[in-house]
């Protein structure tokens, strides 16, 4: 079993591959690996509260996929207020994931 | 110093791409963290530390040289790796060759050295974690 680190730097109103990368995160958790997918420049847009894709994150984080999303990008943004199963996070902890053992990352 | 290595591999031109900024900050992490990095960079970012860069004014907003402040992305490079040299760890900047041959951009700042693909190669086995941020 792995530790996948998915780096999603897209949005779903940019990308038509935003669902897809949701669909590999969904396919590894299923096939028993833990899954964090961090939140990056654009890709934080959907985890603003009320985005029309913010539920999405709720779905996920029910079948265990860890979701963070990068805090220098919400503050960019100005994005305050979070969906529910998504948790600010800063580059330390990115840095920590990417160097956690057995972590495969995969950046989109 | 017992910290870890991360290998990095980029491949975006400076001020094209909000990637170049967001290698940048892990980088910064990683070295404050008292880890190594090891940067591979590939095609256009070959670019992000040349010499040659200067900063400018902005006629559209009225700003000089000094009032504006540009940012220069061979200067932030610089400060990494003089963080690197304080904390006591390892920055390995290492520019394409060929990259940089076709680009001309063999003039760059004190840190980086000239290398090639399998160095990236080499730095992934001896690493305890790998990134490659590719571009769109």
């Amino acid at each position: 079993m792995a530790h996948y680190l998915i780096l999603e730097s897209r949005d779903p109103y940019d990308s038509g591959d935003w669902q897809n990368m949701q669909q590999i995160a969904l396919d590894l958790q299923s096939r028993g690996n833990s899954v964090t997918l961090f939140l990056v420049q654009n890709g934080v847009i959907p985890a603003r509260k009320g985005d029309r894709h913010s539920g999405r994150f709720a779905e996920l984080k029910q079948l265990g996929i860890t979701i963070l999303a990068d805090d220098f990008a919400l503050k960019e943004r100005a994005i305050e207020s979070l969906a529910e199963g998504v948790n600010s996070a800063n580059m330390d902890r990115l840095v920590e994931l990417c160097l956690q053992s057995d972590t495969k990352a995969m950046w989109h | 110093m017992t910290g870890k290595t991360l290998a990095l591999a980029i491949m975006d031109s400076p001020y094209e791409s909000a990637n170049s900024t967001t290698a940048l900050r892990i980088i910064h992490s990683a070295l404050s963290q008292g880890h190594n990095v090891m940067v591979f960079a590939y095609e256009g970012a070959v670019n992000l530390t040349m010499k040659d860069q200067k900063p400018h004014a902005n006629s559209v907003k009225g700003t000089n040289l000094e009032e504006e402040n540009h940012p220069l992305t061979k200067d932030w490079i610089a400060a990494l790796f003089k963080l690197a040299e304080e904390k006591g760890v390892t920055l390995d900047w290492v520019n394409c060759g060929l990259c940089v041959d076709e680009r001309g951009a063999g003039n760059w700042i004190e840190g980086p050295r000239r290398g090639a693909p399998k160095d990236f190669l080499e730095a992934v086995k001896n690493s305890d974690g790998t990134l490659v941020i590719p571009t769109r």
